[in-house]
């Protein structure tokens, strides 16, 4: 299914926007398009500048410079109370002195809608985060995950005409964080409203998003589909970042650039441009390994057991090629044969796998 | 040592506290009940008639209203005025802000009698305004203006700050997020101060020995009673009412800080 494209006019046009706190950029010229109904996720470890390009977007926080539009109007001396946006904050900011019907009806008080018109959204709201019978509750009387569902439902009701979630998932166990991803989906499809959702969790950005941008140190490393960003990562953090990452160093030959050898076996990567004798480093997925010979696989690395571990439903293997441990990933199917620790054993891979990163 | 003994010692300690603490007070509402001229054991009998005294003395009942009157404004004025200064100090980082701070805790530090000898000046020498309750009043706000900050502050530092900038995304200007979010929220310590403010106004001496005019306040009555022997019964008996009452506000003070205190981590998940 391919993501919706941004040519038409973007929901949220982000241009060369930076953010200064005293001497420290907390974003550096960031110019992003989000396009109209996407879930789209800023991905990246903490202190990247999510939660401050969120917040940007949503008016609480100005940027030092660029500029920002969203619907196709500029957001300048737009405050926060006139934006058409609404966020569910991370702590989800529940107004402790109303109970649920009131938190979720506070913004709809502020836009002069009839009192049986706003309480009929109310008990829609209620009823599209699954928590009807509850309105009478008091806000401290609430689970972690009821919470997060009144946070969104405050939000939600206003009918934004983009949603801004804050590691809305980061403060729930983990069962109840899976079944949310879905669901949180599942409602970003019924409503058609465009979400900007923040995470850390590259796994729940993978599985929830239309596009993905990953972050780092204030910048846009890259920016696309899930599996564009995991097959093809830009950048070398972006491939470290996201999935897990084997490194594997390599030498260009006397042949010059595209002329590789790894672990005393000749390669061809027309990607490693470096001239002869430089190191290079190359990124292969757990995935994408084979124990053993495969025919299917052009190249076949000499290795050594360093270590099994058991996931459940996945065997991972570690091993030393040339001096780099990497790991591999092998269904456990029963009756198939655990390597032994120590013992020798064959890699098998495709080049057109392999990942070119420069040397850090 | 067993636990036991150390135990039953510092129960021992506890009641002796108590009694140092409460004994002299609780000695009040006794006397006045006696039948006997003077404060002195053994008691001579049982009697209301202190308290019917009391009520028919007239100008004893005015500085009562006096103080009240006073009381009221005061505590009503220094609160009111503090919310926005408590807000601004607590919500921005202003330049200045400890040394604002610093100042404003400075009437705790001075003597009254300092405070009143320089306010009485200002306000004959400089203003040139005639003393009256209003004069007291004003000095009173000076010096409860610490007091209510303090209480007031210590409630707005609580809240997660999320919860303002949630009020703001949901559609609210900066003063309906006052009146719908932050006021509610800040309700308890506004109680607090109201009360802090009534009873350091109600209770205070010097100033409105120095301040007031023609009108005195209740302590100052009070005092100017003590040289008539008759008269102290009566003392007494106001003195026991005015124990209930405070009794009274403090546990309704109490009652508001425990009710506040369960709604004040607002982010707990
Ligand atoms: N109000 C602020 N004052 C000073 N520095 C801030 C402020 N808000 C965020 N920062 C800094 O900006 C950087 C990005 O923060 P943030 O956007 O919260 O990161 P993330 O949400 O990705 O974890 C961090 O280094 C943080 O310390
Ligand atoms: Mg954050």
């Amino acid at each position: 299914m391919p993501a919706p494209e941004t040519t038409v006019a973007p929901m949220i046009s982000l241009r060369n926007v930076q953010k200064r706190f005293g001497d420290h950029f907390a974003l550096h010229d960031i110019s992003l398009d989000i396009g109209a109904g996407e879930f789209f996720s800023l991905l990246g470890p903490s202190g990247c500048g999510k939660t401050t390009l969120l917040r940007i977007l949503a008016g609480i926080e100005q940027p030092t410079s660029g500029s920002l539009s969203i619907g196709g109007d500029a957001m300048a001396g737009v405050p926060a109370n006139r934006r058409p946006t609404n966020m569910v904050f991370q702590s989800y900011a529940i107004f402790p002195h109303l109970n649920v019907e009131e938190n979720i009806g506070y913004g709809l008080r502020n836009m002069s809608i009839p009192r049986t018109e706003a309480a009929a959204r109310v008990a829609e709201a209620l009823a599209l985060v699954k928590l009807d019978g509850l309105g009478r509750r008091n806000a401290d009387q609430l689970s972690g995950g009821q919470r997060q569902r009144v946070a969104l439902a405050r939000a939600l009701v206003c009918r934004p005409k983009v949603l801004l979630l804050d590691e809305p998932l980061s403060a729930l166990d983990k069962n109840l964080r899976q079944d949310m991803q879905s669901e949180l989906r599942a409602l970003q499809r019924a409503v058609g409203i465009t979400f900007v959702f923040v995470t850390h969790d590259q796994e729940e950005a993978l599985a929830m998003s239309d596009r993905i941008a990953v972050m780092n140190g204030g910048r846009i490393e890259q920016v696309g589909q899930p599996a564009e960003i995991y097959d093809q990562p830009a950048t070398a953090f972006v491939a470290s970042f996201v999935g897990t990452l084997n490194r594997l160093t390599a030498r260009v030959t006397e042949r010059g650039a595209g002329h590789l050898t790894v672990a005393g076996v000749p390669l061809h990567l027309p990607a490693a441009a470096s001239g002869p004798g430089a190191e290079v480093t190359l990124a292969v997925r757990p995935e994408t390994l084979r124990l053993g010979r495969d025919p299917e696989c052009d190249l076949v690395l000499p290795a050594r057991v360093v270590e099994v571990q058991f996931l459940g439903s996945i065997v991972r293997t570690r091993v030393d090629v040339g001096g780099d441990v990497i790991s591999l990933d092998s269904f456990n199917r029963p009756g198939s044969p655990v390597p032994a620790i120590g013992s020798s054993a064959e890699v098998s891979l495709r080049s057109k796998d392999v990942i070119v990163t420069q040397a850090p | 040592m067993t636990f036991l003994n150390r135990f039953a010692g510092l129960r021992l300690y506890a009641v002796l506290f108590v009694i140092f603490i409460y004994g002299p007070v609780l000695l009040l509402p006794l006397f006045s009940l006696d039948t006997g001229l003077y404060p002195t054991f053994p008691l001579k009998g049982l009697t209301l008639q202190h308290y019917a005294e009391m009520a028919a003395n007239t100008s004893m009942i005015e500085a009562l209203k006096n103080s009240l009157t006073v009381a009221v404004i005061v505590s009503a004025l220094s609160t009111t005025v503090s919310i926005p200064a408590a807000l601004a100090l607590s919500r921005y980082r202003l330049p200045g802000a400890a040394a604002v701070l610093g100042f404003m805790s400075l009437p705790l530090l001075i003597p009254s009698i300092v405070i009143a000898v320089a306010l009485l000046i200002i306000l004959l020498k400089f203003l040139g305004v005639a003393l009256s309750l209003w004069t007291v009043g004003a000095g009173h706000v000076l010096i409860c203006i610490p007091f209510c900050m303090s209480v007031l502050m210590s409630r707005l530092e609580g809240f997660d700050p999320s919860l303002e900038e949630a009020s703001r995304d949901l559609g609210c200007t900066g003063w309906q997020t006052f009146w719908r979010l932050t006021l509610p929220l800040a309700m308890p310590g506004v109680i607090s101060s109201l009360l802090m403010g009534f009873v350091v106004s109600f209770d205070e001496f010097v100033i409105a020995f120095f301040l007031s005019g023609t009108q005195t306040t209740l302590p100052i009555f009070l005092f100017s009673q003590l040289r008539f022997p008759d008269k102290l019964p009566g003392v007494l008996a106001l003195g026991s009412l005015i124990l209930a009452g405070s009794a009274v506000l403090v546990v309704l003070a109490e009652l508001l800080r425990r009710r506040g205190a369960k709604s004040a981590n607002p982010g707990d998940i």
